[in-house]
């Protein structure tokens, strides 16, 4: 399995290199105002999980599982976490976006990105959080956890970090 | 059209994507990219708009050809006018009635498409959604009057 360490995040810059990264202070903000980030935290994405427990077999939760814009990060702990961009589905209500992957007042993350799923295989991950804004030098902690996965589990036409 | 062209999309896009018997990573995909490179990424585009919208006139037929046009790859490709393919799959797919099985993929789709066409960056716009998309509303639009007249 290819490293994935290709960064393909240029807009707005990412933070400079560090073991773990917090939401931006703009983003925070941005959060704050759109009640994303309400009663002084952000809530848990109902759909967040990490990504071992939805192994199926040789599959993602099945082989017709497929999304393009699956929210991932690493958490402190080394596990991936994973979920919807729409974990609450159409009905108003605060949006999900990689914050919400783990919740609470100051979410804490090794590294954060957008993971494409494609018939049940993982086909690439990469380092595009617009909240987090993770460095790409922090792709090494993404590709450590997702080396750890059964090789079954990548597409044939797995990306290596690739948006 | 090309008839040769026609048999060999037949053979991909005459499958249930959700059939226990289907498997895209049973050399169709291999076939599907390969027909592009004989063919040309226009006219295989060319064929499945027609199908989609002149053959898949159901919410259930548009969802099985979306989900093998991503099988096949075909969601990689630059299309000319995605707001025209997504707008005939939101016209005929109901989100208020199929949410819960299919709105996150639709969703995912459009944006795949859109993103890889240079319309949508989730990056400088995290907060997207397909379905608010004044460019995706007005192609509904379009495709309503269109089928109404």
């Amino acid at each position: 399995m290819g490293s994935g360490s290709s960064s393909s995040y240029s807009g707005g810059g990412s933070q400079p290199y560090a073991p773990s990264y917090h939401v931006t202070p703009e983003m925070k903000q941005y959060d704050i105002n759109n009640g994303t980030y309400h009663d002084g935290k952000y809530d848990k994405n109902p759909t967040a999980r990490k990504l071992v427990d939805a192994i199926n077999g040789d599959y993602i939760i099945d082989k017709s599982y497929t999304g393009f814009d699956f929210t991932y990060v690493i958490d402190m702990s080394g596990n991936i976490i994973f979920g919807k961009r729409n974990g609450n589905g159409r009905k108003p209500a605060p949006a999900t976006p990689h914050p919400t992957l783990i919740g609470g007042k100051n979410p804490e993350v090794q590294m954060a990105g957008m993971l494409k799923i494609k018939n049940g295989k993982i086909l690439s991950y990469d380092d595009r959080s617009g909240h987090f804004k993770p460095n790409s030098q922090s792709m090494k902690a993404a590709d450590e956890a997702f080396s750890k996965l059964p090789k079954s589990l990548f597409h044939k036409d797995f990306k290596k970090g690739v948006k | 059209m090309n008839e040769q062209l026609n048999i060999e999309m037949r053979k991909l896009f005459d499958n249930d994507y959700f059939s226990d018997d289907f498997d895209p990573e049973d050399n169709l995909s291999d076939a599907a990219v390969k027909l592009a490179e004989e063919y040309g990424w226009s006219n295989v585009y060319s064929w499945f708009f027609d199908y989609l919208t002149q053959e898949c006139d159901t919410d259930v037929k548009v969802y099985n050809a979306i989900n093998l046009f991503c099988a096949f790859g075909y969601e990689e490709y630059p299309i000319s006018n995605p707001y025209e393919l997504i707008g005939y799959i939101y016209y005929r797919i109901d989100l208020d009635e199929h949410w819960e099985e299919w709105g996150d993929f639709v969703d995912s789709f459009s944006i795949e498409i859109l993103e890889n066409c240079g319309k949508v960056d989730l990056m400088k716009d995290p907060y997207y959604r397909s379905w608010e998309d004044k460019n995706v509303i007005a192609a509904v639009e379009e495709w309503s009057k269109q089928n109404e007249s």
